[in-house]
């Protein structure tokens, strides 16, 4: 075994030196074609390092929802109540109202109920926990109106149906039940969305959700405190910018949860059953960007197959026909090897071993010629040194020169030892 | 030793080379083959060394049917016979020796087997002295020896010799023939196609005439007779 190495190696250098020029025609041929190769390699390792990167970084914030989700499509419809009226006229008017609510053209009511001042605030008050109804006052001389509370037969024409209903003649105002939620909230003094306590549940609760998700890399849910954020957001703005962020609350921010993904290629899926959870604010990502950049390795990993696929076959060609020469010129030799009864692997040895040597030859030349673009252009990039060249997190010669060698030599030595094993394969039928 | 068992060949341009022959050879015989230059002789030898494969018939060469034999096999089973050539066929670039030893390293002989055998077929064929030198330097005599060297170096059963003295003087051509028969006294069977009239009619051995694809005459201790010549 030794020996048949031994032997194909010496007579492969011995072919290699006879062929003179044309061993060096295709040596430089098949440099440059493993060259070309490895460029669109090097965009690729390169690319692929700039998603695994960038996917490490990937971060989803979801935003808790800190106003109280009722859950109730209704239409508070007050109703004006003249100072002056008796309760006689009033009822007459509270009537006719109901006519004209039900009458509204495009506006389907399937339910509507009339609700007194002191049931609306019995009722808020029954949902209050007991620390806040020992707070909850409404305050001297204030007044609540009596309502109509509308149920829609299609909940999606809410907000069109609220702006008709406002016109109707003696309706002071018409509000959906989180804001005659909040209404009564204010005017108690009570807080208007959730309470602390309610709201450290519901934060509990939501992040169980989260974890509930498979695709949520569990480990790393972090929180981000959105008062402490829209400080530090703050402490970094100038006298003049602050200005612009004046009077707006601290807690114009939400809290937000920052999760990571086990799986990005089914971030989108994942993005969705995250905005679907309740009490979710808003969800966001970066996830547009990632995107185009998938969509760009998956155009480069395209042409290269057939850049691949086009220069190994110059590549076989080139070599297949030098190899063809050194069999021409060993033809004789064959053919005595062939009657002294040499088997075919025997014969074929040195031939293949020359296709070899020429391809990995190849390969190494075009490694080096690689490195020395590769570090030039890395020269010239830093040297231009803009910060966003530099965030593009290229990586160095240093970290990826084995697997592009390891792929040159593959390359190369499959190439060589095909070509040449199509030259000798006619001259074996003896 | 050697059946040819009413053997045809026909190329694949539809020429008929050999229309139904059959012969028998034992072990340790010398057969010449003898028959003008179209009759079939090559065709015969081409088919003994599986070159060619037959079209009809059966070949059984030591106890092996040639036509049988898996492309992979070949080299194995030509490993058994030795062949010489007209044109000696030797590597212009390997002195006599290498020329020699190179037929033992291609079957994967071990280096003392080498050492032990190359120096004792040069002195069989009378070239021990002329080891060291090149093909170009010797006489056509002395290359056709080298070649029977070669051809005799890993022990075959058959030696196949084809037209050995085509190209020699008839004083040289001589020479070889008594090689030839030497070998042969140490049991090594052969067969010899040859146009040589005065070597078949001198040997006394077995003929075998071969005519437009048809054995005419085959006879122990003939001649080469009245064989047709173009």
């Amino acid at each position: 075994m030794f020996r048949a190495i031994r032997r194909s190696f010496t007579e492969g250098i011995s072919g290699m030196a006879k062929n003179g020029l044309m061993t060096i025609t295709s040596l430089l041929v098949v440099t440059a074609c493993i060259f070309v190769f490895g460029v669109f390699l090097m965009c690729i390792f390169n690319i692929n390092h700039m998603t695994s990167k960038m996917a490490d970084d990937y971060q989803v914030d979801v935003y808790i929802s800190r106003s109280i989700q009722l859950d109730d499509d209704s239409i508070s419809v007050f109703v004006k109540r003249d100072a002056n009226a008796d309760d006689v006229a009033y009822y007459y008017a509270l009537n006719e109202i109901k006519t004209l609510i039900m009458g509204v053209p495009n506006v389907n009511v399937s339910d509507i109920n009339f609700v007194d001042s002191q049931t609306r605030i019995a009722n808020f008050i029954a949902k209050l926990s007991d620390n806040e109804k020992a707070t909850f006052i409404i305050p001297e001389g204030a007044r609540i109106l009596d309502s109509y509370t509308v149920t829609l037969s299609n909940p999606a024409a809410k907000i069109e149906a609220m702006r008709l209903l406002g016109q109707i003649n003696g309706v002071s105002e018409v509000l959906d039940a989180e804001e005659a939620h909040h209404r009564l909230a204010t005017l108690g003094g009570v807080t208007a969305g959730l309470s602390d306590e309610k709201y450290e549940e519901i934060k509990a609760l939501l992040l169980a959700d989260i974890e509930k998700i498979g695709n949520i890399d569990v480990d790393n849910i972090g929180f981000v405190n959105g008062k402490e954020k829209f400080k530090k957001f703050k402490s970094e703005l100038t006298e003049e910018e602050l200005k612009d962020f004046e009077g707006l609350p601290e807690d114009l921010i939400p809290d937000a949860y920052t999760v990571s993904l086990k799986d990005l290629s089914i971030a989108d899926e994942t993005i969705a059953e995250l905005e679907a959870l309740s009490h979710v604010e808003s969800v966001e990502n970066s996830r547009e960007l990632i995107s185009v950049i998938d969509s760009l390795k998956d155009i480069v990993q395209k042409i290269s197959i057939w850049i691949i696929v086009a220069f190994a076959l110059v590549s076989l060609f080139i070599i297949s026909n030098t190899i063809k020469l050194t069999v021409h010129n060993r033809r004789k030799e064959i053919n005595i090897m062939k009657y002294v009864g040499a088997t075919d692997s025997y014969i074929r040895g040195p031939f293949i071993m020359e296709g070899i040597l020429i391809g990995v030859l190849s390969a190494v030349l075009a490694f080096f010629i690689s490195q020395w673009t590769y570090d030039g252009l890395m020269a010239a990039i830093s040297s231009s040194a803009s910060s966003f060249t530099a965030n593009l997190g290229l990586m160095k010669f240093s970290s990826l020169w084995s697997k592009l060698l390891t792929a040159y030599v593959i390359l190369g030595g499959v190439i060589g030892a095909f070509g040449s094993s199509i030259s000798v394969r006619r001259y074996l039928n003896v | 030793m050697i059946t040819f068992e009413n053997v045809a060949k026909i190329y694949d341009n539809g020429y008929g080379a050999l229309k139904g022959v059959s012969f028998h050879i034992n072990k340790g015989e010398f057969v010449f083959l003898v028959g003008s230059s179209a009759a079939g002789k090559s065709t015969i030898i081409k088919l003994m060394m599986k070159e060619e494969s037959a079209t009809g018939g059966n070949i059984i060469i030591n106890d092996i049917d040639v036509n049988a034999l898996r492309h992979n096999e070949i080299p194995y089973f030509r490993r058994t016979l030795g062949v010489v050539f007209q044109d000696f066929r030797l590597l212009p670039n390997k002195n006599v020796q290498q020329n020699v030893s190179y037929a033992m390293e291609i079957v994967g002989a071990s280096n003392k087997e080498i050492r032990k055998n190359v120096p004792l077929v040069l002195s069989q064929v009378g070239l021990s002295a002329k080891a060291k030198m090149y093909p170009h330097q010797l006489s056509g005599g002395e290359q056709q020896r080298v070649a029977i060297a070669r051809a005799i170096v890993n022990n075959p059963v058959v030696l196949i010799a084809d037209e050995p003295t085509g190209n020699l003087d008839p004083e040289t051509a001589h020479e070889i023939m008594t090689i030839m028969e030497d070998i042969n006294k140490r049991g090594t069977t052969i067969v010899m196609a040859t146009h040589a009239e005065n070597i078949v009619n001198d040997m006394k051995k077995r003929v075998i005439v071969i005519e437009k694809g048809i054995i005419t005459r085959d006879e122990n201790e003939g001649g080469y007779g009245n064989v047709q010549s173009n």
